[in-house]
Parts: structure tokens; sequence; C-alpha cells
């Protein structure tokens, strides 16, 4: 059981190994950056020692130390880790861990093992990074007595020797319930005599709480014993090095002990009374009752906080089971007597949560200073490692983590974590989502969340609302004081639609627009950079009936993400007036529901063959071969039985199944052994004459033949196939009716025969079917009141999604509506001069309460739409209606409002963010996020 | 703790004397004098103890005046309407209501119809811990053993005391081991167990059958190899103590010290006394001989079950104490008879095979225990109930829950009994606390209302 006290010397030989290995290349790992000094510009910075938190502060690192923290700028050619909008604090010191993977040995006492010796220095510790732990206290296991010395150790970086903070940090006791299971340990002698006889396995006390101290007590004083003989007598248990239980009587060493329960608790205070020690509690959860007396005593605790988060936990169902409860108030309970704590979560949770845990001691009434300090300055106090790690002060190690908010917040999480100066994890942004928080979000639909927080994943927005935590790996824009929206509709527009050269071609019914468009057309982020996220394109008007209306996105990353809509809708023309002056437009609206009617009908039948199929019952068999006396005996026909035995070892089963057509013979063949059965071939060729059956078949790997004499109902002969070689075949009749012959599995597409003809597709016609089907708008072109009339009154009747566009005369008198309420698409002119005064043409619809929205009608110049709202406000459009003008009325009005038009969960995450209002001329896009995707980002340009 | 008991040895005997005369006349035979409790060298006073520590008196607590339709002080004749005044955890006054002034800001608690008693005493109970931390039975003596290490005041058991009249315990390791170690006199309330500790050593801790056999095939699997475990571990601190007199009267060099044999020291000093876990006759014959006569330690018996009452004679010459329980009765074959033990101990009578009647230990040598969790702490006022239904004098049962443990103990200067001066420990009963349809209105514990009854008012 002698181990080298130090496992400095055998860490420093590692170190030498790698260093040679380097530098013969061997490691295939890049080699580090050096410590290079560099700046941390922090947004909010904790100091790790409690102090209220610092804003808008530099931090300064050289030579992977904190060289100052304060708020003058460093020199321009320092690099700077740009922690804006973030918090950074100091690398967690995590006071308890399960890291070292030390496992208890068999024996009750082994002061001697080190935990450091146990740990793998070459892992990422991935999960403890990613949580923000930089330093971690080792266990040297947790089951025995004595189980050994902890140490304690950075989590990141090359040099091994440097990163043990401290090997010999404790000696771990355990004063609980765990200690008293040791087993049984047998200690063989090598070469049993009658003098020196092999003994029984050897029972290890303590085995009852009461012996706990008892034993101890005899540990420390045989340790500290002035004539003692190390290494001596005794059961191989006892030749450990007893230095470390003399260091922990010289107070040299603290003494680590874990103690659950309250009596656990106090005869560990019991024990440094009496022997005064610097005791550290592991995990003392019923420590509430002598939480003053440990404090009194200046003993310090570390506590594991119990909660498993996301996990099952067992037991529960027994209500006079008495298991001890886990107290997650003890952590307050004990720092509000005035001890020193220090926090780690329960054993099971991934170190990835380690903040999480501690905001569950918060929860539990701990303030959240001492929370922080329990795990920086406080953490590495009880560690004894404060002068290095725990607090961000000059001449300190440079640990820390950039965190994207409040360190306690469930949505927190570690952006980076930097160990001695360097990077040891960067958080990976990509697919974790995507969350803004605004000072206002407006959802277009007229709610305002103050603070509000839209979060975003795979395209989609997950949620909005006020405060929202932001999800841990969700990349956070932070833009307080600023106005998020969603994304702008500009309802008309010729985007996408100009060519190189070419003007924007004029419309067409039958145009394929979504295919035509490209997603990098590059027209589109002009638009994109003002807000318009979504477009409805069309080509030029011309005549009564124009162009089909497509619905795509400015700001997609591929062709998918483009299309909304192919058919957003068909923009039509009339303003003529008269007796029936509405019989083009109902013309044309009857052929499209003629051939609307042609696809329900092919609907419906083919619904009805589909289901007929399905009911359809198998086709009865075939009846029965006459069998009157006059037909003329078959000698061949029917089922046939034979048995082969090869060798008295295999015995095949054969069954031909039989027809006879002149002298041709058809069927099949079935061999079977044992209780396999091989699949029935058909005969390939057959033959019967005179007597004299040949049949040839595959069968076993090539081409097997069967040739016989058929008398009566018997036939005898040879079966000749593959390497079976020949075999005598002897067989009889079974039946004279071969059995139906089993429907051939047809390889054709089932029920080709039935299936009802679909209708042929006219493009032409598509857009209307589209409206009809009430998937798409018709855009109605229109100024004259009576013509406004014969539309509204024709369309309503037919109940067909429509927009107005134009509609002046409805300004002048309403009562052309006939008191419906049709959207009026508008722009881009929306104020008008006339008769020497100005009409708000926007307001004036508004006010009488028909929905606006708007269309830019142009094509590059598309993105000058916002603007024209904002212009409509000076004069008088509302705010919040000039919003949905620009987002819910269109995605409305064009059936789109089950993919944009407003902020709400399922909706596709395109969304402005405002500087300030968003019709405030002075407001700046800050921001544009199209398919979940940020596309336009003029944050740095507004710092 | 007597998860094994001796019953087949009590087979043997009933077997081997089926055919004889009945075992026992049930004649009380009343001691030629009373009781006298064996310690001749106990300290005179607290002051006095070399090794055991006493627990701290005269906590601070508030003046009041309990005031009852019936006060039994015990070691006085009970008071009609009497009143206890309290003050500082001791007992000021008592006395009859028109007798007894209450002085100024105390506080009158109107107990109404209640009756108010001592809190009791337990001699035998392992509270405060869960049975499997008590028995360490690797070794067959465990004279470093402590129950101090594990007293804590949050236990249920210890919370039941206090609502089962309770206030004093003798907290004792068990008896998987010869020896399981040193037990500890504490109040079963206190705001720390340091406040609640009595003294320390209460006791120490004897095993001599019933449960420490051990079947590994070394010694200690029979009574002989057991007793000179025992013997021998004893014969260390006799020696340590006799160097330590020798030292005291300057004909020797100071021994060195030794923490153990320190404690054992105290036991031949007479500080405190040996708690015997023995039952039957015969291990109750050895008790008295090896411990009692052969190395002359205070002993008190805590179990003395089955057929041990045969030696009620022996015992009383002896100046040896039985705090009987948890068994509380036994079935005699012979007679097809329940006997009170308590009853059969006190009253003594005529036992085969002797000629002549033996006498009982009377009123002042017998006591109750509950060994909790053997029998719940709460129910050692039950334990008086059986004792007096199956004969033992009312007036006994309540002695032998509170004074006569007490002086067992050698705590009687600050329990046992309503007396000025004493500890204000009191059970305040709705009735008589051996009738077992009375419960406990309240409990005073060093002059601290510990408990109340009454859910709405419930007391710390």
């Amino acid at each position: 059981m002698h181990r080298p006290r130090s496992a400095l010397a055998a860490l420093a030989a590692a170190a030498a190994f790698a260093t040679a290995a380097n530098a013969q290349g061997r490691t295939g790992a890049a080699a580090p950056a050096p410590a290079r000094d560099f700046a941390v510009r922090c947004g909010t910075l904790l100091l790790g020692d409690g102090a209220p938190a610092r804003h808008d502060i530099w931090l300064t690192v050289k030579d992977g130390k904190v060289q100052g923290v304060g708020t003058a700028a460093p020199a321009d050619d320092v690099p700077v880790v740009d922690a804006r909008g973030k918090v950074v604090m100091p690398g967690i010191v995590a006071v308890d861990t399960d890291l070292s993977r030390a496992t208890d040995s068999d024996y009750q006492v082994t002061p001697d093992a080190l935990a450091v010796d146990s740990f793998d220095f070459e892992r990422t510790w991935h999960a403890a990074l990613q949580g923000g732990v930089t330093t971690a206290y080792l266990s040297p296991g947790r089951q025995r007595l004595v189980s050994g010395q902890g140490a304690v150790v950075k989590l990141a970086g090359r040099d091994v020797v440097a990163r043990v903070l401290d090997e010999n940090n404790c000696l771990r006791v355990n004063v609980g319930d765990e200690a008293l299971r040791a087993p049984r340990v047998f200690e063989p002698v090598p070469h049993p005599t009658s003098d020196e006889p092999l003994e029984a396995s050897r029972i290890q006390t303590p085995t009852a709480r009461i012996a706990v101290l008892a034993e101890l007590r005899a540990l420390f004083a045989a340790a500290t014993d002035a004539v003692r003989t190390p290494g001596g007598d005794g059961p191989a248990e006892h030749r450990y090095d007893e230095q470390a239980l003399a260091d922990v009587i010289a107070r040299k060493l603290p003494l680590r002990a874990a103690a659950f329960r309250t009596q656990d608790v106090r005869r560990a205070l019991l024990l440094q009374q009496e022997l005064g020690l610097r005791l550290v509690l592991e995990d003392p959860q019923e420590i509430a009752p002598v939480a003053a007396l440990a404090a009194a005593q200046q003993a310090t605790a570390v506590f594991r906080v119990p909660v498993r988060f996301g996990m099952a936990s067992a037991g529960g169902e027994d209500r006079l089971e008495q298991r001890p409860e886990p107290r997650p108030d003890a952590p307050a309970k004990a720092a509000a007597a005035g001890l020193r704590i220090g926090l780690a979560p329960a054993p099971g949770v991934p170190l990835r949560d380690y903040l999480m845990a501690v905001a569950i001691a918060v929860r539990h009434g701990l303030p959240t200073a001492t929370a922080l300090r329990a795990i920086g300055a406080d953490a590495a106090a009880i560690l004894g490692v404060d002068a290095r790690v725990g607090t961000l002060a000059p001449g300190k190690d440079a640990d820390f983590v950039v965190l994207s908010g409040d360190p306690l917040a469930v949505g927190t999480m570690v952006e980076q974590t930097w160990v001695d100066g360097q990077r040891a994890y960067l958080r990976d942004a990509g697919k974790q989502g995507l969350a803004v928080r605004c000072g206002r979000v407006l959802d277009g639909t007229g709610r305002t969340f103050d603070r509000g927080v839209v979060l975003m994943q795979d395209g989609r927005i997950k949620a909005v609302g006020e405060d929202l935590a932001v999800p841990f790996g969700a990349e956070l824009v932070d833009l307080p004081g600023a106005v998020a929206v969603p994304g702008f509709v500009d309802a008309f527009s010729h985007l996408g639609l100009a060519g190189d050269g070419q003007p924007v071609p004029a419309g067409q019914p039958n145009q394929g627009l979504h295919e035509a468009i490209a997603h990098d057309d590059p027209m589109f982020a002009p638009a994109l950079a003002e807000g318009l996220t979504t477009v409805l394109v069309a080509g030029k008007d011309g005549g009564s009936v124009n162009g089909r209306i497509a619905a795509v996105k400015t700001g997609a990353a591929d062709h998918a993400g483009l299309v909304l809509r192919a058919i957003a809708g068909l923009r039509l023309a009339h303003d003529a007036i008269g007796p029936d002056a509405i019989k083009p437009l109902r013309e044309q609206l009857e052929r499209g529901k003629q051939y609307v009617e042609q696809w329900q009908k092919y609907d419906k039948a083919l619904a009805e063959w589909q289901q007929g199929k399905v009911a359809a019952a198998p086709p009865p068999p075939p009846p029965p071969p006459p069998t009157d006396g006059k037909a003329p005996e078959d000698p061949i026909g029917g089922v046939w039985e034979a048995e082969i035995d090869i060798q008295g070892q295999i015995r095949l089963k054969v069954r031909l199944e039989l027809q006879l057509d002149g002298t041709k013979v058809t069927g099949t063949v079935k061999i079977s052994f044992g209780e396999r059965d091989m699949p029935a071939q058909d005969i390939a060729a057959g033959s019967y004459e005179g007597g004299k059956l040949k049949l040839e078949f595959r069968g076993m790997g090539g081409t097997a033949t069967l040739e016989a004499t058929v008398a009566g109902d018997t036939m005898t002969g040879k079966l000749a196939f593959g390497r079976m070689g020949e075999q005598d075949v002897a067989g009889t009749r079974t039946s004279k009716t071969a059995a139906a012959p089993a429907a051939k599995k047809s390889d054709t597409k089932p029920g080709e025969d039935g299936k009802p003809k679909a209708p042929k597709v006219d493009e032409n016609l598509e857009p209307l079917r589209a409206a009809i089907e009430r998937r798409a708008t018709l855009v109605v072109r229109c100024s004259r009141g009576a013509a406004i009339a014969d539309v509204i009154e024709l369309l309503e009747k037919e109940q067909v999604p429509y927009v107005l566009h134009g509609a002046d005369d409805l300004l002048d008198d309403a009562s052309f509506a006939r008191g419906k309420h049709p959207p009026i698409l508008l722009g881009p002119e929306v104020v008008i001069e006339e008769d020497g005064g100005l009409q708000n043409l926007a307001a004036g619809f508004s006010d009488r309460d028909l929905p606006v929205l708007f269309g830019s009608g142009e094509c590059a110049t598309s993105r000058h739409l916002p603007l024209h709202v904002a212009y409509a406000v000076r004069y008088g459009l509302s705010p919040s209606d000039a919003l949905a003008a620009l987002t819910s009325v269109p995605a409305a009005a064009f059936k789109l409002d089950d993919r944009i038009g407003s902020l709400a969960k399922g909706k596709d995450a395109d969304l402005v963010v405002f500087s300030g209002d968003p019709f405030e001329p002075q407001s700046r896009v800050l921001l544009v996020v199209c398919n979940g995707r940020i596309v336009v980002d003029h944050r740095e340009a507004s710092r | 703790m007597s998860a094994r008991t001796a019953v087949p040895f009590v087979l043997l005997a009933a077997t081997a004397f089926a055919q004889l005369p009945p075992a026992h006349e049930n004649t009380p035979v009343p001691p030629p004098r009373p009781f006298e409790l064996w310690h001749p060298r106990r300290p005179a006073t607290e002051a006095d103890h070399q090794v055991a520590r006493w627990g701290p008196r005269g906590r601070p607590s508030p003046g009041y005046a309990f005031r009852a339709a019936k006060v039994l002080p015990i070691t006085a004749a009970p008071i009609q309407d009497g009143v206890v005044v309290t003050r500082n955890g001791v007992i000021e006054a008592v006395g009859a209501a028109k007798d007894v002034s209450v002085p100024a800001g105390y506080e009158l608690v109107d107990c109404g119809d209640s009756v108010i008693v001592p809190g009791f005493v337990d001699l035998h109970c392992h509270i405060a811990s869960e049975s499997f931390d008590l028995n360490d039975t690797v070794h067959a003596t465990n004279p470093e053993f402590r129950t101090l290490d594990l007293v804590g005041m949050e236990h249920d058991q210890i919370r039941a005391a206090r609502a089962g009249g309770i206030a004093t315990v003798l907290y004792l390791p068990g008896s998987g081991s010869n020896m399981g170690g040193f037990g500890t006199l504490t109040k079963t309330w206190a705001p720390t167990p340091e406040d609640a500790l009595v003294r320390f050593p209460g006791s120490l801790k004897i095993a001599q059958a019933g449960n420490p056999e051990r079947g590994s095939g070394d010694l200690g699997t029979d009574m002989m190899g057991m007793s000179e475990g025992i013997r021998m571990t004893l014969l260390d601190g006799h020696r340590y103590w006799q160097q330590h007199e020798a030292w005291q009267q300057g004909k020797a060099e100071k021994p060195k010290f030794d923490p153990t044999l320190e404690l054992l020291r105290g036991l031949f000093r007479h500080e405190f006394p040996v708690s015997v876990h023995t039952q039957i006759y015969q291990v109750v014959l050895e008790t008295l001989r090896l411990l009692r006569l052969e190395l002359g330690l205070w002993t008190v018996v805590v179990h003395g079950e089955f057929d041990a009452y045969r030696l009620s004679g022996n015992m009383f010459d002896a100046g040896l104490p039985i705090a009987a329980g948890p068994r509380n009765y036994h079935f005699d074959r012979q007679t097809s008879t329940f006997l009170g033990l308590a009853q059969v101990w006190h009253d003594g009578g005529k036992y085969y095979p002797w000629r002549e009647p033996v006498v009982g230990v009377g009123r002042d040598g017998i006591g109750l225990n509950t060994d909790s969790p053997v029998v719940p702490e709460e129910q050692l006022p039950v334990q008086a109930a059986i004792a007096v239904r199956l004969g033992l004098p009312h007036e006994v049962a309540l002695r032998a829950l509170t004074i006569n443990p007490a002086r067992f103990a050698g705590i009687e200067h600050r329990v046992g009994s309503l007396e000025r001066g004493k500890d204000a420990d009191l059970g305040i009963w709705n009735g008589d606390p051996v009738d077992p349809r009375s419960h406990v209105r309240q409990m005073v514990i060093s002059g601290q209302i510990c408990y109340r009854r009454d859910p709405k008012r419930p007391a710390w």
C-alpha cells in the first residue's frame, strides 16, 4: 500500500514525455497559441467576491494572469474579447466533483491514496467547461472511513504539472453511514504454515455509528504517537503512510468530513473540538440544528445542491420508509448561521448545469451574493486556493467565463470559458436557436411585450413573451430600447422579376413565378435591409386578367425557403360600369368554378376508388374443372407427392402440381426437407407422352430434371438436380385436381383499372382555383364606385377572398362597400394633394374600418415602402394600423397568416428590429431575421 | 435490545422441574429494612467526580407557577390543589396552593384538573439513534464507544419521549457485544445536546448473555468465554484505577493517560454504575458474582427477565437494583400463571429449590425500563400500568418511574421527585399517569414548556 507521497514526480515525468513527444511532432495536435495579452470588454463584470456587478469594465490579462480591472480602455494594439452585452465572472471553483473517478479501495483506511492519481489530465472536460467550471476539487472516493486525500486541479491547460493547484488538499473521512459498509478483506499469507496459518477474512471496523469516532480517535492517536512504526506490523490496512493523519493533527491538512445527518455533523464537530482540526464539512444536508456551533468552530461546509434536473428519482413510494431527505435549504441555513459555504450540484447532475443548481440554493433562501461567493471567493478559500482563483483581482489567474446573461437565470449559458488566459471552451452557436430581446416587441396583432423576447428555432418562432428565459444554447441578441416587429410585407411588388437588361414581364395567370425567381436575387437585399421580408410578386398589369401572384421571402437561404406560396393570388382589373358590366368578371369566375368542379369530382371519385380498393373482397376462386364422366381421364393432372431418401440422412418431400395440355405439362414443383419449405418452382418445360413424364425446373442452384414412368396413380423414376446427383423417386397422386394456381403477384401498380383519371391541369385557371378554394386571393384593381360595388357584391356572394386595389371612390362614399369591409391595397402614394389640401388615403380607409395593406408596385424601390407608410403615419394613420398594414393585414388577406404577419408561436421567424419606433424617421433597422436567420445586422454600426 | 433472547434456557429449566410442586408461593416477603443501593465509594458531590462530567443546570427559564388539582411529589405525600413554582430550570417551591405564594412576575399556569408528576426516568433505552447505529459487533468488548457521540435532539424517539412524560433517559449502547461502551444520561429536551446532558458517562453498558453471543468460533461463544472477556477488560480498568489511587496518594508515578481506561476508572470510583443486560437466573447470578461481588462495581440490572426474580433476596443483600423490562411479565409454565416481573422482584416469595422464602427488593429496589425502541419510549408509563395490573403496588410503580431509577443512576439530587432545588421536570397529565387511559397535557423540562398536546399551541 505504499504510494509515493507526491504525485508530482509522476506528473512531471508525464509532462516531460509530452514535451518530448511534441518535439517529435507525435502528438498531432497543433501547439496552442502562447498565452497572449488581451483585454476583455465586459458588459457586466462579477468579481466573484459577491460585490455588486460592475458595468462596462475592461478586464486586462497578461501572461495568463489578471492584470487589471477598470474603466480605462487598453491601448489600441491590445486584442479585445468583446463581451459587451455579456456577463463575465470568474471561472467556477467547484468545491466538490466526481471528476477524479477515484474508486474506493477495499481497505477502510487509506490516508495515502491521492485523488489526483485517478484524474485524467488528457481528457477534455467538456461538460465542466461548458458549465463554466475551471477549477475542481477531486474526491479520493466516498465510501470509506478514510478514503484518502483530495486534490484541486484546473480543468484545462497543457501543462499538467501547473494544473495541479493542490495535490494534498485535505484528508477525506466519512462519519456517516457510508463508512459502515466496508467489505471484509482477505489477506492470505504467501506460504502458510502451522506457525503462520491462513486466517479468515477480516471484518473492518467501524460497522456501526457508535464506533466511528472511536475508530478515528484511535487512528489519529496512533499516527501521532511518539513511538510508532510506520509500515510495521499489522494487517495491510495499517501499513499505510500515516503522514496525512499527522498533518491533520498538525493543522497542515484540513480534515474533510462527509456528514449528512445532524448527529453526523455533530460528531464531526466534536472531533474537531477534541483534536483542534481545520474542518470542512462535506455535504452536511442536515446541518441546520448545529449550524451555529459549526460557525463558532470556524468550520466550513461544501454542499451538493440536491436536484436532479430532468432525471427520475428513485424511491418515495413508501410513506413509512425513513430515508434521509436532502435539504435544499441547508446552504441558506448554514450561511445564515455565519458559516462559509461552497456549492456544487448533486452527484449525477452534469456540470454544465452547475449554475442552475446554484440557483436552486438561492431559490431556497441563499442570498445571491453568497451563492456567487460559494462558487468563487468562498469556494476558493475553503479549498485553500484563493491566492490563485475564485476572484478576478490583479495577480489572480485569468480564469473567467463569459455568460449570455445573469449567471443564475434559467436560460443563461456559458459562451466562453477561459483558463489561465487561454480559451478552453467556445459555445457552438449553430443550430441552437436565436433569441431576440428588445425593449418592446410589437407582435403585429396589437399586443406589446415590454422587455419582450422572441425565441426562434429551425426557422420558426418558438415563443414570444415578456422577459422569457433564453434557453441554453440559443444565441441571444439583446437590444434594450429597440423595438421588434414582424417582418414587413410588400403586398404588390415586382421584386425578383427584373432580369439583366430585361424589363419586368407582363403578368400572366399561368406564370410559374416561384420557379423564375432566384432566392439570391441581388435586388432583394435593399428591401430586406428596410425590413421587408415577404413580397407578393406579380408581373405588370395589362388588361382585365393580369398576373399570378406569388409570395416569396426576400431573405431566404435557399430556394426552398424562398417560396412562401407559389400561388398567393391573381390580379384582375374591373372598372366598367353599366348594366351587367360585371359579366366578364363573373364569367371568368364561372370558368374557374367549372374547373374547380372537375377537380372536386375527380377528388371524390378518387376517394371512393381508394376506399373501394380497401374494402374489395379477394376474387372468388375459379370454379373447379368439370369432372363429369365424359371427359377423358387426365393421366397427369393433380397433385403428386413423393419422398426421396438420400442415404438415410436427408428426407426430401416433393410435391408436384401438374396440369396437362396436350402433351405439354405445366404446374409447380415444391421441395421441402425437414421443416423447411423451398418456394414452389414453376415447371420450365414439361411433357407427357406415352406414359413418360419429363419435367424441367430450377432447383438447387441449377436445372433439375424429373423423368418418370406413370402407371395409374403412381410414378417411378429419377430426379436429378444440382450436386445432389440422381435420386430414385417414387410418387403417388394424392389428388386429381390441382389446387387453384396461386394468384400471381402482379408487378403492375395496384388498381390501374378503374382508377379515375385526373383532369388536365390548366395553369391559366390554377390561380382562380386556388382563390375559389380559399387558398389565394383575387386582387381587383378598381376605382369607380359602381364597379367597386359590383365587385364586392359578386365576390362576397361567391365567397372568394379578395382585395381591392385602389378603390378611390370608397373614400368619398363608403356606401359602395355595401356594408362590407374588404381590404384595400394602397401604395406607393398614400398621401395625396387634393384641392389644396392633403388627403391621407391610408388613414381614410382605416378610419372607415377598411383594413389597409400596402404595395409598392415597384421593383428595386420596393424598399421605400416602410417610409411611405411612415409618411401616412405623419399625416394621421395610427401607428398600430400602419404596423398591421405591413404585417397582419396582408398576411390575412393573402391567406398567409399561418406563416407570417405576426410574432406568434409556430409562425415563420421573420422579424425586424428598429432602434426605436418603427415609423419614426430617425429609427434605424438594427436587425432583420428571415426564416430564423439573421440576414441584416446593423448593430455594430449603431454603437 | 434483546433481539436474541434466551428462551431455550427457560425451556430446559421448565422441562427439568415439570413434575415438581408449584415453583413459588405468591406470598410477599417484606425485606427486613429498606433496600440500600450499594455504591460505597460514590463521591459525595458532583464536584468530587473526577471522571464523570455533569451537564449544566440553571439555564434561564421563565418563572412559572403550575397549579393543578393534584401534585404527586413522590418523595412526599400527594398534594390536593397543589402548586409547583419553577424558574431558571429548577423547582423553587412545591406545596398546596393555599400555602405557596407565587412571586410577582411569575406566570400562573392553571392546569385545572391535571395531575403533576416528576418527569419520568428511563434507565434503559437506545433513544436518538437507529438500531444499527449502536452495535459494532466486531470486537467482544468496546469500552472505547460512547453514546455521547450520538446524542441528537432531532430524533423521533426523543421527541416521543417528551410527549410521553419522560424527561431523563440513560441512552445506552447496544447489547451486541459484551461491553457496548458508555451510556449517556440526558434530558429529552434542550436546545442542544450539550445543554441536555445530565452526566457522562451515565453508565458502562455490559451485556452478559442473550444477545452478545458470538458464532465465530473464537472466545465468547458461551458464558464462560464472555465473562472472561468482560473480566479482562475490566481488570485493565481496575489496574489503571489502582495506579491512579496510588499516584494520588503519592505512592506511584502518574499513569499514562488512557482515554478508555480513564472512563473505566470512574466506574471503580463509583462515579457511575454499570448497566447490565442480564436476564435469566444463571446469568443474573453471574452478574451478581462477577460484577458486584468480584469486581465491586455499582451495578444496575436493566433486564432481569424470565426466572431471574428468584434472586431477589440475593440482590437485596447485595444492594443491586433492578430496572425491569422491556419484557414485563413471565409466563410460569408450572402454574400456568402470569407473573408480573416487577411485582415478584418487589415482593419476593418462596421458590424452588429454596427451603425458605426469599425476600423481595422492596419499594426502593425496583425500576422500570422500555429498552426503546423495543418498547416505544413513550410507553414507559404503560410498563408501569402492566406492572400494577400484575400486582405491583401503585405507589411503588410511580416510584419505579421516578425516584428509584434516579437513585439507581445516582442523579436523585437532580431529578426523580418534585422537591425544592431539583430540576424543573414536570409531567402534567390529565389523570393518573399509571392509568393507560391518561395522557400528557404539557411537559416541562428544565423549566421550559417543551411540549403541549394542544396542536394549536405547540411548544418548541
